[in-house]
């Protein structure tokens, strides 16, 4: 069973995860296209290489983000979900 | 002094668990308590239903400066717990949030001052938790108490990677709990939490995962006594 | 009875001549020793024939006397498949052959194998392809003929279970070199897990001869062990099979009953070599067996493997086996010796063998059976590689010991991601790209001088203990001189066949090649059409000649060839140690007991116990029936506890709830709940619950039993975006609730909850409040689930007995009694009020469940928001409406009855239930978007294909105006 670094927990099995899906960024909900909308909601890259993912720990319900080689499935590094997703860069949907 | 549990307005949800195996109840203010069971001869780990011992949490950006005026040397670190003078135990279960257990004298004032505190500070000092009744709370003594954990647990809690203090939050035969490590006087156990709905569940598996080990149920005098 | 071939007290090193075991074999008593297995005492007692092969109903007997063929697979009571030169005996224990048709010795089915030239490879492929159904038909007759044990069906596996492990340093395999590496790197101080299948530690230096007059062996095992036993950071574990390896060193191991998930830093593989098979006419024929298993019976059981020996050999262990069954009192009448001039070594020149006669250059080209058990061997010249002299010389012997090559035992290194290099000068596979976490040592790795492989071993044990940095130690350099231990083609053709490559499939040389004719020349397909490596012993000694036969077949190089893929278990392992300890979680709420008390039927929904409904001296149809009667007319109570409730507090608490759900909070007064709808991204209802506004900056959200741990963690993912300035905390379990409900639930309440008032004016529907109930303290909530007047009481879990015990006093005189979720159920679809995930589908959008009403549209923002714009401006598809049944003699629809027209599928129900307080059947049902008003007709096929007309109607069926819940 592969191990997980927590960003508050530390390594784990991975079966105390869950799997949060990849990290899309949100288009605006106002302007952006049909398309690009639903590209958003449906579509994974599912690219083969490094990918960043949503991991939840589910004892603690807490949410962090990795970096994935779904070729290799070695897990690059996680990290906390502030480093994407600062105070500064709060995603704010147009009001 | 022993009082029934069932003339009282709270109880554990082990209750009848505790009745049916001849469990002799003792008082602390409101609460019914188990002191001991009859014939209660454990050799190996004990396990005892703490469910009803005085514990609250806290959580919020304000929580670590909002506790630390309140209690002197708090953990540094996330999953990190510290025994108080006064037997509380501090558990710091994430930056942001902290586990107050109360003493085992079950006479602690700590966690209703706490309490009183949080209410009068309001919202921007730190957001209660209400733990006492969110999850319940067993002890578990002994040596091998690590050994028999490992056939519900994942994470390795033997002395060696797990010392006193440390706190593992992590799945317990399949629901999440917390694990405190904790010295009962002079015998290595830990402090078990998981949601109060499970509490029938984890206490029969965890008294399954014991048996191997000569292990059993244990009343309060068992943990008290162990100073 | 005597044992025929039991050897003086000297021999036998596993075995205690004190200890007598009397057994049964095919209905016959034996006699062994304590510490015999079942092969080696019925060996003792010159029983060779342990079983029938797969296909040919051929007889089988000892092979490796190490558990690594299927030849001795036998059948206990309760046990198909054990492997009997491995399992021990005890007393009284019964055994039987598997898989013959008469007796073991007298096998009708055996004369299928004069067949064999009408069942080439791939036979059953080739023959039963069409017609279509025909392998269908002939499948169970040929499932009798080939087969293994029987299971017994009536057997109850128990106390199987599983236990993590945890260590720095895993060795595997316990031989020489697995105890050099146990102890070089507990020495440097890592807490060592030491595993070994055997019951002895020890490996080959319990049987296997380092010279020929022994002298060398001397204390080496007993120096080994004495470290071992009193090293305080290795911990040991024998009859321990490490089968498997998992990512990031997570290792299985089984040992009795339970199974050990063992975490281990660093993982250091010693698992030896598996001694291969010469392939020739008759090779498998009981007296034909590898030099290993002839040398374990002799030193481990004190047996006599035979009493006239031929020894085959193209190295030293062929010599050190003569020397061991000379020990014995074997005559060994021949050492054929595959190498054409083989250099003298002090064990081929020791002075015990030097009167028996070597035939250098030579083969066995064919074995003969008498009786199911060797007669004699013909000895041939090697002309070319794979080829015999015309004629040869025949040797009579009832055993002959093969030593021939090894193979590395990669399994486990493959697991690991390793892959095989295959070496022609030496002719050996050997294991390379091993990931930086996992070593290997000794003969796994190539080194066959104990020195050298004592060495390796430490060097394996300094690279992990360095990789841990408990050690910075630079690795020892030693003599890596090979030892030539392989013949690269020890493989016979006959022109009669029988020249077995894989034992377990009785697949001939000459399958494995026609394999390659027919078109499959990947080592993979040769696998899965001839069936070569499938069989119990997993390729452990077919994969090496099948590799060389593929490779020559095809013209390509072994290393290109290659082994197929050693996937987990590494040996066969039990359904019983797979499944383990059951463990279903299972929660309760604090009126558990009550619920028990009062003659609850409990159903498990989820992990929460809840009652169905509580036994009365009626059916339930009629006790579920009275329990809504109850609700309708009087009071009852229901525990709610499995509700989900999530508190969220702050400052941005009413513009996340904004956010989350489709409805409006911001403007919400406090001491109102509002419903709250919510919707993923694709605009699909997900959950539904009640936003409870106890506070400016705090609510009190409820959410489904089964959705409340989804709803939260995604909760938590937004806002790990969005970064509000907002507390979640999912407090379910820190609140019991129990719904009052019905017409006289406000007298029954009022009289223990005094500190609020409970008018319609002071407490109106949908209101909120905290207060007290019998002293508890509690958050009351007025919403209206089952369409009466009703108060939702969220009171501390720890106080669910009192609360619970408090109501029922409370409501003694008007009759108040507990109703289940069967009666629930029934209240809330008289109600229409939809279930989430019964009611609603992955495809249900607000529109289509008629809860428009709840989106809120003017809203800037909320999840699925931009997605239910789109779907908006599609034509409607379909929607779920309310339909009643009027004709009482009609089949009662059930949930998931599709309503149709004609042949085609418009819909389907979702919910249906008799009415007793509208006397008809009502139900919810998607229909066609088009025949979606109220008064259309629309047919529901019910159980056995019978339609059945039902009305579309509007809801709520019961108490249209909503007057009785907002009494």
């Amino acid at each position: 069973m592969k191990i997980l670094n927590c960003p508050l927990n530390g390594p784990r099995n991975i079966s105390e995860f869950t799997y949060g899906g990849e990290l899309h960024e949100m288009p605006d909900p106002d302007s952006s296209g049909a398309r690009e909308w639903a590209e958003y909601v449906f579509f994974d890259e599912n690219k083969a290489g490094v990918v960043t993912e949503w991991w939840c720990h589910t004892a603690t319900s807490f949410w962090f983000l990795a970096e994935r080689n779904t070729v290799t499935d070695e897990v690059m590094r996680t990290f906390l979900a502030s480093e994407r997703f600062s105070e500064a860069n709060r995603i704010e949907p147009s009001a | 002094m022993s009082s029934q549990p069932e003339s009282l307005l709270r109880r554990s949800q082990l209750t009848q668990w505790h009745i049916a195996h001849d469990a002799v109840f003792e008082s602390h203010a409101d609460r019914s308590v188990v002191a001991a069971y009859a014939n209660e001869t454990v050799d190996g780990p004990g396990l005892c239903d703490l469910s009803l011992l005085p514990r609250t949490g806290l959580k919020g950006r304000g929580a670590p400066d909002f506790l630390a005026s309140l209690v002197s040397d708090l953990p540094q670190e996330p999953n990190n717990a510290r025994v108080t003078k006064d037997g509380t135990i501090v558990a710091r279960l994430s930056n942001e949030e902290f586990l107050i257990l109360g003493s085992l004298s079950f006479d602690s004032q700590v966690v209703a001052d706490i309490e009183a505190a949080i209410n009068s500070a309001g919202e921007k000092a730190a957001y209660p938790l209400p733990r006492a009744d969110s999850h319940c709370l067993f002890a578990l003594v002994g040596a091998a108490a690590a050994d028999a954990m490992a056939k519900l647990c994942a994470v390795d809690l033997r002395a060696r990677k797990f010392p006193p203090g440390a706190i593992a939050q992590t799945s317990i035969a399949r629901v999440s709990g917390v694990v405190i490590s904790h010295e009962f006087g002079s015998r290595s156990g830990f402090f078990i939490l998981c949601d109060t709905a499970s509490t029938e569940y984890l206490w029969r598996s965890i008294i399954d995962a014991i048996d191997e080990y000569g292990g059993g149920a244990i009343g309060l005098q068992s943990i008290s006594t162990t100073d | 009875m005597t044992e025929l071939n039991r050897l003086p007290s000297s021999f036998g090193s596993l075995i205690d001549h004190k200890q007598p075991v009397r057994f049964q074999f095919e209905g016959r008593d034996y006699n062994g020793y304590h510490g015999d297995t079942i092969a080696s005492a019925l060996a003792a007692n010159n029983q060779w024939i342990l079983s029938r092969s797969f296909k040919y109903h051929r007889a089988r007997g000892i092979l490796t006397m190490a558990g690594q063929d299927a030849n001795t697979l036998v059948q206990l009571p309760n046990d198909p498949n054990v492997p009997a030169d491995v399992a021990p005996i005890v007393d009284g224990l019964v055994v039987r052959g598997q898989n013959y048709s008469g007796s073991l010795q007298h096998d009708r089915n055996a004369s299928i194998q004069y067949l064999s030239r009408f069942l080439p490879v791939g036979f059953y492929y080739k023959a039963f392809f069409r017609p279509r159904g025909i392998w269908e038909y002939w499948a169970k007759f040929f499932r009798k003929k080939a087969g293994l044990g029987v299971i017994n069906e009536g057997y109850v596996a128990s106390g199987y279970d599983k236990q993590y492990k945890f260590c720095d340093v895993l060795v595997i395999g316990a031989g020489a070199a697995g105890m050099t590496a146990a102890i070089t790197a507990a020495n440097a101080g890592a807490e060592v897990l030491l595993v070994d299948e055997q019951v002895t530690l020890g490996g080959a230096l319990n049987y296997a001869r380092l010279s020929a007059d022994l002298s060398d062996n001397g204390t080496l095992r007993e120096n080994l062990v004495a470290q071992i036993s009193s090293h305080t950071n290795i911990e040991l574990m024998t009859k321990a099979t490490a089968n498997g390896w998992f990512g990031d060193n997570w290792v299985p191991v089984i040992q009795g009953k339970r199974m050990f998930k063992v975490r281990a830093a660093e993982v250091i593989m010693c698992t030896g070599a598996l001694e291969q098979l010469s392939v020739f006419r008759n090779n498998d024929v009981p007296g034909v067996m590898l030099a290993g298993a002839a040398s374990r019976l002799i030193r481990l059981y004190g047996v006599r493997p035979g009493e006239h020996a031929v020894v085959l050999t193209a190295n030293d262990a062929g010599y050190a086996c003569a020397l061991d069954l000379v020990d014995a009192g074997v005559d060994v009448r021949a050492i054929v010796d595959l190498r054409a001039d083989p250099a003298p070594t002090s064990m081929s020149a020791a002075d015990a063998i030097s009167a028996i006669p070597v035939y250098k250059n030579s083969a066995v080209y064919a074995a003969s059976e008498s009786k199911n058990h060797l007669r004699g061997v013909e000895i041939r010249k090697i002309i070319a590689s794979g080829e015999c002299a015309d004629d040869g010389r025949l040797i009579d012997c009832d055993l002959l010991c093969m030593s021939v090559g090894f193979m590395p035992t990669y399994q486990l290194a493959c697991q690991a991601g390793a892959t095989l290099g295959y070496d022609n000068e030496s002719a050996r596979f050997s294991i390379e790209n091993l990931p930086s976490s996992v070593q290997m040592g000794g003969a796994a790795n190539g080194f066959w001088n104990m020195d050298a492989a004592i060495d390796d071993a430490q060097r394996a044990a300094i690279t992990a203990t360095n990789a841990l940095a408990l050690t910075t130690s630079p690795l020892p350099s030693f003599n890596q001189e090979q030892v030539q231990v392989n013949h690269d083609w020890p493989m016979f053709a006959h022109p009669k066949g029988k020249e077995f490559v894989d034992l377990d499939e009785d697949l001939q040389l000459a399958d494995i090649v026609n394999a390659t004719l027919d078109g499959y020349e990947h080592i993979q397909l040769v696998k899965r059409f001839s069936t070569c490596g499938m069989g119990p012993s997993q390729g452990r000694h077919s994969a090496l000649p099948a590799a060389r036969l593929v490779a020559r077949a095809t013209g390509k190089t072994i290393a290109e060839t290659g082994v197929t893929t050693a996937r987990p278990p590494f040996s066969a392992e039990s359904l019983a140690h797979c499944a383990g300890q059951s463990f279903y979680p299972a929660r309760r709420s604090n009126m558990h007991h009550r619920h028990l008390d009062a003659g609850a039927e409990m159903l498990q929904i989820g992990n929460w116990y809840r009652p169905a409904y509580y036994r009365s001296s009626k059916d339930a149809a009629a006790t579920i029936e009275e329990e809504a009667h109850q609700v309708r007319n009087g009071v009852g109570i229901i525990d709610v506890s499995t509700l989900g409730g999530i508190d969220v507090r702050g400052p941005d608490a009413a513009e996340f709830l904004n956010r989350m759900y489709t409805f409006v909070f911001a403007k919400q007064p406090v001491g109102r709940a509002r419903y709250a709808l919510m919707t993923n991204e694709a605009g699909v209802v997900i959950d539904d619950g009640v936003a409870c506004r106890l506070d400016e900056n705090m609510f009190y959200v409820t959410a489904t039993t089964g959705g409340v741990d989804r709803v939260f963690q995604s909760m938590l993912k937004w806002n790990a975006q969005w970064r509000m300035d907002v507390d979640i905390a999912n407090v379910t379990s820190a609140y019991c609730a129990v719904n009052i409900a019905g017409p006289q639930s406000r007298q029954v309440l009022q009289r223990i909850c005094t500190d609020l008032d409970l008018s319609s004016d002071g407490f109106p529907y949908m209101g909120v409040r905290t207060g007290r109930v019998a002293d508890i303290p509690a958050r009351l909530l007025r919403a209206g689930f089952v369409g009466e007047l009703g108060f939702e009481i969220h009171a501390p879990q720890h106080c669910g007995e009192a609360l619970w015990d408090a109501l029922i006093e409370a409501g003694k005189d008007e009759g108040i009694r507990p109703f289940g979720i069967d009666a629930q159920r029934l209240l809330r679809l008289e109600k229409g009020h939809i279930i989430i995930g019964q009611d609603t589908d992955a495809m249900s959008s607000p529109a289509e469940v008629g809860m428009k009403w709840a989106v809120g549209n003017k809203k800037p923002f909320f999840v699925g928001q931009r997605t239910i714009r789109e779907l908006d401006q599609m034509p409607a598809k379909r929607a779920l409406v309310g339909f009643e049944i009027t004709d009482l003699e009609a089949p009662l629809p059930k949930e998931s009855h599709l309503v149709v027209a004609g042949d085609q599928m418009l819909g389907r129900v979702t919910s249906a239930a008799y009415s007793p307080s509208l006397k008809k059947t009502i139900g919810l049902a998607y229909v066609a978007a088009n025949n979606a008003e109220s008064g259309a007709t629309i047919q529901i096929r019910t159980d056995k294909q019978k339609l059945v007309n039902a009305m579309v109607v509007p809801i709520p069926f019961y108490d249209r105006d909503n007057s009785r819940q907002e009494l």
